[in-house]
């Protein structure tokens, strides 16, 4: 499930933001260098798919890919 | 010593060598020379988090100082007052016609922003959401609360007809106040949106240190 989950991610943040090579430690700020205009587009992404609000406390939290396959596994955003 | 407010924004090519330390403390120099305040030691420009994690020098609290990015750029404002700052790169994607990024923004806005600068945006979408990005970003920045549970409550554009058909589209220089705070917006280039808010009106410099 976690393969799929990160496979889903990828190609989110691919589309959004044209970064291709991700890996489960990549840093959205540090590596890809996102903001928070960028950041704001992928939540957009993921809410529309999945129909739920994302709390923007938990927003701030997700640093890095692997927080944020933990969070979409904890939440019941499985169905990639 | 200068007593008036200012604000320089020094722009960086995202890919310059320089840590954003050394970068910071080119800043601060240019910024002491050009408004004759002391220049402080690089001892004094370490840098600490607020719990929020806004960035500020705590030895030196005369200066205050605020940070963006996007696209090919790294910048930070510096001021003799509480700042913040935003820099956005207007970007269409190649997988979107403008009128699909026109409804994604919409979407963004119904989503993170207050009614009314939802209402701006559809003034004139292209120009206005990014107005309103910036400016919410930068305020943000100077309170220091960034993009919370509150972030919707906040309304950065003037709630008044006049001066929101006043800035709205392609208006370069631009000033207003909401929120008891003075917002800045103007263009770097084709493509960059920028903002700066402060708890005064201040004098405006951007300087572009991408050649050098």
């Amino acid at each position: 499930m976690e393969e799929k989950i990160f496979k889903y991610i990828q190609d989110t943040v691919c589309e959004i933001t044209g970064n291709k090579n991700l890996l489960m430690e990549t840093d959205f700020v540090k590596d890809l260098r996102l903001n928070s205009y960028d950041i704001m587009n992928i939540v957009c992404a993921f809410e529309e798919k999945f129909d739920v609000e994302i709390p923007n406390r938990d927003v701030w939290q997700m640093r890095q890919v692997k927080d944020v396959v933990a969070y979409m596994i904890q939440n019941g955003m499985t169905e990639v | 010593m200068d007593t008036l407010h200012h604000v320089c924004t020094y722009i960086y090519s995202i890919n310059d060598p320089r840590s954003v330390q050394k970068r910071l403390c080119y800043a601060v120099e240019d910024f002491c020379r050009r408004y004759k305040f002391p220049i402080p030691s690089h001892d004094a420009l370490s840098i600490s988090r607020t719990e929020t994690g806004k960035p500020y020098f705590p030895l030196s609290p005369q200066l205050q100082f605020s940070i963006s990015h996007s696209g090919e750029y790294w910048s930070c404002a510096l001021a003799n007052q509480t700042v913040g700052y935003d820099l956005q790169k207007y970007e269409q994607p190649k997988n979107e016609s403008p009128q699909e990024m026109n409804l994604r923004h919409q979407k963004m806005a119904a989503r993170f922003f207050h009614p009314v600068e939802t209402q701006f945006i559809l003034l004139d979408c292209q120009h206005n959401f990014f107005t309103v990005w910036c400016a919410r970003e930068a305020y943000v920045k100077h309170t220091g609360q960034g993009i919370d549970q509150y972030f919707s409550e906040h309304c950065v554009i003037p709630n008044n007809k006049d001066d929101m058909y006043r800035i709205s589209g392609k208006t370069s220089e631009i000033s207003w106040s909401s929120m008891g705070k003075f917002f800045w917006k103007t263009y770097y280039g084709d493509d960059y949106t920028i903002c700066i808010c402060t708890d005064t009106p201040c004098n405006y410099t951007l300087i572009s240190l991408c050649d050098s």
